[in-house]
């Protein structure tokens, strides 16, 4: 099925993506490495996900990948809201520097 | 007693209605005043260089928070001893800070904190008391210390107190995170009864009630990076 070639090819790639991340981000290369993977599994073998769905009690195995999708993409904005916060503190650092060297004295005292 | 070199640290955003007078107020006492333009969108601070403040200018808006670490580090680098930590909206009194820099003096202490609820809090709203009674116990149950006022933005601190306060929160949250350190680092710290003047002015800047929740979730998630 043409779906199923579309689907792997881009599970493929994201996994791909993460080896190329591994050093940078460990943790979460390897998060995505482990999706990409099941993610193969899965379209591979749909009734796999179906007798995993029942085993949790979910109906059909899309379900059971939906629900997953779900939580996977509120992880991944926690930690996209994590970075930012911590760019954020460069950004204050920075703009703390470039306010200390702009600083300006009174002129009429001292 | 020996006159230490005593630097006010005044945050400001858009303050230039009022932040002459509160300048003027304090040059009644010695002392160095450095205000932090927070990215003012008015003349804050032309206005304040002019009333003869130093000044340090933002170049992005960051917070009130951001505002008093950059402005502690810049009297830290021009030798202040004692740093006071004083809103540019008129709220408090030159006298209440002379008061705390002598107390701080004379009992050898690291931090005076200003306490409306020791002292009086004129003209202010029910729910805004409330708000800070609830902050106070909040306070006394994640860091120990038995303060009667946890959010004034009257400070006095030695220069050392100073320098092991780093600030990480931008926002208001740093108000907490203050108490924090000041438990972490155990500090020697005392309240001192001030007066607080609520004026529609400085009541239409202040905080709101849903602010409480966006501090508790900024301390929060301070823990989860870096």
């Amino acid at each position: 099925m043409i779906i199923q070639f579309a689907l792997i090819a881009a599970l493929l790639a994201m996994g791909m993506y993460s080896l190329s991340q591994r050093k940078r981000s460990p943790s979460v290369a390897l998060g995505m490495g482990a999706i990409s993977l099941l993610g193969v599994v899965v379209v591979v073998a749909p009734d796999l996900a179906t007798r995993i769905a029942h085993f949790f009690g979910v109906g059909r195995g899309a379900d059971l990948i939906f629900y997953c999708f779900i939580v996977f993409t509120l992880l991944a904005i926690f930690n996209i809201h994590l970075r930012l916060r911590a760019e954020k503190e460069q950004l204050t650092e920075l703009a703390r520097a470039i306010a200390l060297i702009t600083a300006k004295r009174p002129e009429n005292i001292q | 007693m020996t006159e230490w070199d005593v630097w006010f640290v005044m945050p400001a955003y858009n303050e230039a209605e009022v932040i002459a007078s509160t300048i003027g107020e304090l040059s009644s006492l010695t002392g160095k005043i450095v205000v932090v333009d927070d990215f003012s969108s008015d003349n804050t601070s032309a206005i304040a260089l002019a009333a003869g403040a130093h000044v340090c200018r933002h170049p992005v808006n960051l917070g009130q928070g951001a505002a008093l670490q950059t402005g502690i580090d810049y009297a830290l680098a021009r030798g202040a001893e004692v740093l006071v930590t004083f809103d540019a909206d008129g709220q408090h009194r030159p006298d209440d800070a002379r008061g705390m820099i002598d107390k701080l003096q004379a009992e050898g202490l690291d931090v005076v904190l200003a306490s409306r609820f020791l002292g009086s809090a004129l003209g202010i709203p029910t729910s805004r008391r409330l708000m800070l009674r609830l902050a106070t116990l909040y306070t006394r149950l994640s860091t120990g210390l038995k303060l009667t006022d946890t959010h004034n933005g009257l400070r006095v601190f030695t220069a050392d107190a100073a320098r092991k306060i780093r600030l990480r929160q931008n926002r208001m949250a740093h108000a907490s995170e203050v108490l924090d350190l000041i438990a972490e680092k155990e500090l020697h710290c005392a309240e001192y009864p001030v007066t607080i003047l609520y004026t529609d002015y400085s009541k239409a800047k202040g905080q709101r009630m849903s602010g409480a929740f966006t501090v508790l979730s900024d301390q929060l998630l301070q823990r989860f990076y870096r």
